[in-house]
């Protein structure tokens, strides 16, 4: 769009202008911390309407004074380069046509062939395809510096051993430019790693999505809202929009006095580390480089945040040094990197506030429409409405490497960016959190999945911060209501406290809410927080949630993850409910650099018995899943399993979707269980048992177990049935044992198992479920037959009998009686109702013969309890058929009856 | 007087008996099984291998997720 005179100093392309090489380095995008002691953030806003001369924008004189001073000497090429941006974008958007992402449909095989490489092809790790995936080769000696820029600017979509492959997406060149890269400089690094020249059609797509990126941001100051941008165009552009324009707040002359003066004093102050760095003893307030800085007490681990772009900057000069030694770009990139922070001191602000039930709306539209997606972030430190919190880590934290990048993605500038942070199970997302929420010292919200783990995020901040235990709250259901997590009264009281733990659920749900539950709500909605922790962030899409971002008022929202996967592929609403990606860890690396266990993990083939296919083949589908879930073979081989392992002294969880298969396998192998309905104290009971003593070292979960469940003694899984093909599952489940456990002398210090029934659509959902596993790297491993699983002889379900007998027993199981259960366990794993299928069925539809096979034990008098139980069902409910048709398919049905009759 | 049937003797694993009586039942009174010999052998009628096969390949196809689609 072409606007008024363009504000002479862009973020992205402060440094020179035309040249035909560009500047090799991210042009080392001024930190924002420089900009604002100038700009006193939000304080007088500016009302664009009227774009007020340059002197009363927020700037000082002596500000505008030594503008003017440069201004005249850069006239003439930031005409130049203005005119140039635009003939750039013609070409990009010549190139693109009409298609916005790259087609990747394609599945037969590419001819790349057109592709000349360079001279030097060998030294440079990176294929780029016109497509836009990248492969990276993990061997080249650059792999630790192009995986970081990599990882910065595209998906990662498969991660193995040898060869990565990337690909370059919207949402990820995005957060690449909020932590402080820019298009040019992308491409250009992109080229210098290529073993071939740059497809012209990736370099318009980097630039086409990076262009608009972090012109534009929403600053919550003083608990209004303020879009900030750093152009005129772009802040009129707003202002005519259909939807920004009417939600903006219009100054009232009172109004604006207080703005004035709130103004005075948030110019007066810089906003940067001073006012933070009063609080806390450990604080190192550095007023040049505003980062964040942690420090541990007495330890000296240090981690400042510092000015990321700049760490970026030199992150990717090494890089390029190594790639072109001697050549002319170390000097040029130096020069770059000064002229830009000269030149970045005089930079300008727009903004307008709006009004806070639009935020929303307005964020997706700016996502969406525009292709201005705003960024959010928190001055924390210049806040001073909401007092700080006297809170720090304690010594004994270690923060390692990986979670120091992830942070320091966060608080690049000295300010709380909003965002996700990808780190896999296991790998200390609680300490993130803590360690995000000790740095911003405000009042912090935190969200779980269950009550379980509200308790364990309670005790991750007792653990880790100085925060005495009093003072973390909680709201979890009280008085017992609908059997979950109904804990009781005593033991769990609600409160709120400075750090609150709370269940996405608690939130969420409007309706039905216990009067000792009331208050507490309202005093959570009133607050302002200064941080809000989202755990197992790939749960909030559902709509439910969404009602919780946007009752609670919060500044800053930090999303934990470790899949940011979802089947129902509404991950890309997270970009606006919460932020970019900032960082994503990569399995295999954590795993060779000893933070998280090795594992094996296998595929086992459990055959199914003839009767059980039998069975299956004539199933709907709700009892084809009960019936692979209970095949004999299956159980055989998990107690099989479970034996081995616990001669071990190993601990293992079985995990079951399936509840009654649950119930099933804890019977037969005497073990505890922990499903939807089991009271919050027993569950407690039968965690601390298996963690702290040799009593149980065998327990069984339903899906609720999936996520935030911490058990770190746990080194074996056995996943007995499972939710269809979801990929996202696999990982969580995978995730329970990841926690390295110091093993000395073998390769593997993990097993996960995943028990198959071959032939049955188990096989086409386990493969589905493997995929982002593969993806990261991970090999499974088909077992087709335990090893001495048919010597030991006196494993249940050896003979034919017992197969039955199990086999008429899932039959009954009444499969409406089932779904109601799981519905029990659905309320606790709201995560992805969407792709539940659930079955309705009379008991004789969901049998298939409509039972009828049964009829035979009414006339033999029945063999066992559950025969008998059947018998009784059967009657009631076949009266009115055909007895002889109904003896006369039982009979040809199962060979074995017959000859039971014949006896 | 000895009686002979022309056919062809199935080898196959447990499962997929139970598939080929299934068939079998549902293909009544069409039926293709002349014997059925124990738990991985059948005997059958010549003139079912081809349909035997397609429906097997239906069977495996069920269960066969293509690495090269995307879900």
């Amino acid at each position: 769009m072409s606007g008024p005179p363009p504000a002479r100093r862009e973020r992205a392309h402060a440094q020179a202008p035309v040249t035909t090489t560009p500047p090799l380095l991210p042009a080392a995008p001024v930190p924002v911390s420089r900009l604002l002691p100038r700009v006193a953030l939000g304080a007088a806003p500016v009302w664009v309407s009227a774009l007020p001369p340059r002197g009363s924008l927020c700037g000082g004189d002596a500000e505008a004074s030594s503008d003017d001073g440069e201004e005249d000497g850069e006239e003439e090429p930031s005409l130049l380069r203005r005119a140039r941006e635009e003939r750039q974008e013609l070409e990009d958007d010549a190139l693109l046509r009409a298609s916005d992402e790259f087609d990747r449909e394609v599945t037969e095989a590419q001819d790349f062939s057109s592709l000349e490489l360079k001279p030097d092809h060998e030294a440079r790790p990176v294929w780029v395809a016109g497509d836009g995936r990248i492969f990276l080769e993990t061997f080249s000696p650059l792999y630790k510096q192009a995986y970081d820029f990599l990882v910065a600017i595209s998906e990662p979509q498969s991660r193995p051993d040898v060869v990565h492959e990337y690909c370059l997406s919207k949402p990820a060149l995005q957060s690449a430019v909020s932590v402080g890269l820019d298009g040019d400089s992308i491409v250009s690094v992109l080229s210098r790693l290529c073993k071939t020249a740059l497809p012209p059609i990736v370099a318009a797509y980097i630039r086409k999505h990076t262009r608009t990126f972090g012109k534009a941001k929403i600053i919550l100051f003083r608990g209004k809202h303020y879009i900030q941008t750093f152009e005129e165009s772009v802040a009129r552009r707003f202002l005519n929009d259909p939807i920004i324009g009417p939600a903006r707040v219009m100054p009232t002359p009172g109004g604006d006095a207080a703005d004035k003066s709130a103004g005075g004093a948030g110019g007066a102050k810089p906003p940067n580390g001073a006012a933070g760095g009063g609080s806390g003893a450990g604080m190192l307030g550095d007023a040049n480089t505003g980062g964040p800085t942690w420090n541990v007490e007495g330890d000296g681990v240090t981690l400042a945040g510092g000015d990321d772009a700049v760490s970026d900057a030199a992150m990717m000069r090494s890089m390029t040094a190594a790639l072109d030694e001697g050549t002319t770009d170390a000097g040029d990139l130096g020069g770059g990197a000064n002229g830009d922070d000269a030149a970045g001191s005089a930079q300008k602000t727009f903004s307008f506030e709006v009004r806070s039930d639009a935020v929303e709306a307005i964020k997706q539209h700016c996502q969406k429409d525009l292709n201005y997606p705003l960024m959010e972030e928190y001055d924390f430190r210049a806040d001073e409405r909401n007092a700080s919190i006297d809170m720090d880590l304690k010594p004994i934290a270690r923060i390692r490497p990986y979670q120091e990048k992830s942070l320091s993605k966060m608080f690049g500038n000295g300010r709380a960016r909003s965002g996700i942070i990808v780190l896999p199970c296991g790998a200390g997302k609680s300490l993130v959190g803590v360690t995000a929420a000790c740095t911003v010292k405000k009042p912090t919200l935190c969200l779980c999945t269950s009550s379980v783990s509200v308790e364990q995020w309670r005790y991750q901040f007792a653990l880790w911060s100085t925060l005495p235990k009093e003072k973390i709250g909680r709201f979890t259901a009280v008085g017992g209501a609908a059997g979950s997590g109904g804990g009781g009264k005593k033991d769990a009281p609600s409160f709120v406290g400075d750090v609150t733990v709370t269940t996405y659920h608690m939130l969420g749900n409007q309706n039905k809410r216990s009067a000792a539950s009331m208050p507490v709500l309202e005093a959570m909605k009133n607050k302002e927080w200064g941080l809000m922790l989202l755990d197992e962030v790939h749960v909030v899409p559902a709509n439910i949630f969404r009602k919780v971002l946007m009752s609670v008022n919060a500044h800053c929202k930090l999303g934990l993850t470790a899949t940011l996967l979802r089947e129902d592929n509404k991950i890309g609403d997270l970009v606006y409910l919460i932020g970019p990606k900032l960082y994503e860890a990569n399995w295999l690396d954590l795993q060779r650099s000893g933070y998280l266990a090795t594992v094996q993990c296998a595929e086992v083939w459990c055959p199914m018995t003839a009767e059980f296919f039998r069975e299956y083949l004539s199933g709907t589908p709700g009892a084809r899943k009960l019936l692979y879930a209970m095949n004999p073979n299956k159980v055989r081989a998990c107690e099989f399993l479970v034996r081995f392992h616990e001669a071990r002294k190993d601990k293992v969880i079985i995990f079951s979707d399936t509840l009654f298969a649950l119930d099933e396998y804890a019977r037969l192998l005497k073990r505890p269980f922990i499903r939807g309905d089991t009271p919050q104290a027993e569950r407690l009971r039968i965690l601390h048992l298996f963690q702290h003593t040799p009593m149980v070292n065998t327990i069984l979960l339903s899906k609720v177990g999936d996520t935030s469940i911490d058990i770190p003694e746990a080194n074996v899984l056995i996943q007995v049935s499972s939710h269809y093909g979801s990929r996202r599952q696999e990982a969580q489940r995978l995730g329970r044992i990841l926690r390295p456990k110091p093993r000395a002398g073998q390769n593997f210090n993990a097993f996960f198992y995943s028990l198959v029934s071959t032939d049955t659509s188990e096989m086409f959902y386990a493969a589905k479920r493997q995929k982002f596993l593969t993806d990261q790297g991970y090999a499974f491993k088909v077992i087709t037959h335990l090893e001495g699983l048919d010597a030991s002889k006196d494993l249940c379900y050896s003979t034919r009998e017992q197969q039955l007998e199990l086999l008429a027993s899932v039959l009954a199981a009444d499969a409406s009686a089932a779904s109601a259960t799981d519905a029990l366990d659905e309320a606790v794993d709201v995560g992805e109702r969407a792709s539940v299928t659930r079955n309705k069925a009379s008991m004789a539809a969901l049998s298939g013969g409509a039972g009828r096979e049964y009829a035979e034990f009414v006339r033999r008098g029945g063999s066992s309890a559950v025969a008998n139980a059947m018998a009784k069902k059967v009657a009631t409910r076949v009266s009115g058929v055909d007895v002889d048709a109904v003896m006369g398919r039982g009979v040809v049905r199962h060979s074995l009856f017959r000859k039971r009759l014949g006896k | 007087m000895v009686e002979a049937t022309h056919g062809v003797l199935v080898t196959c694993d447990i499962p997929v008996k139970q598939f080929l009586l299934k068939l079998d039942n549902d293909r009544a009174p069409d039926r293709f099984i002349v014997a059925k010999l124990d738990d991985t052998h059948l005997f059958i009628h010549g003139w079912a291998v081809d349909m035997i096969k397609d429906q097997l390949e239906k069977l495996f196809a069920e269960n066969h997720i293509d690495a090269n689609v995307c879900y």
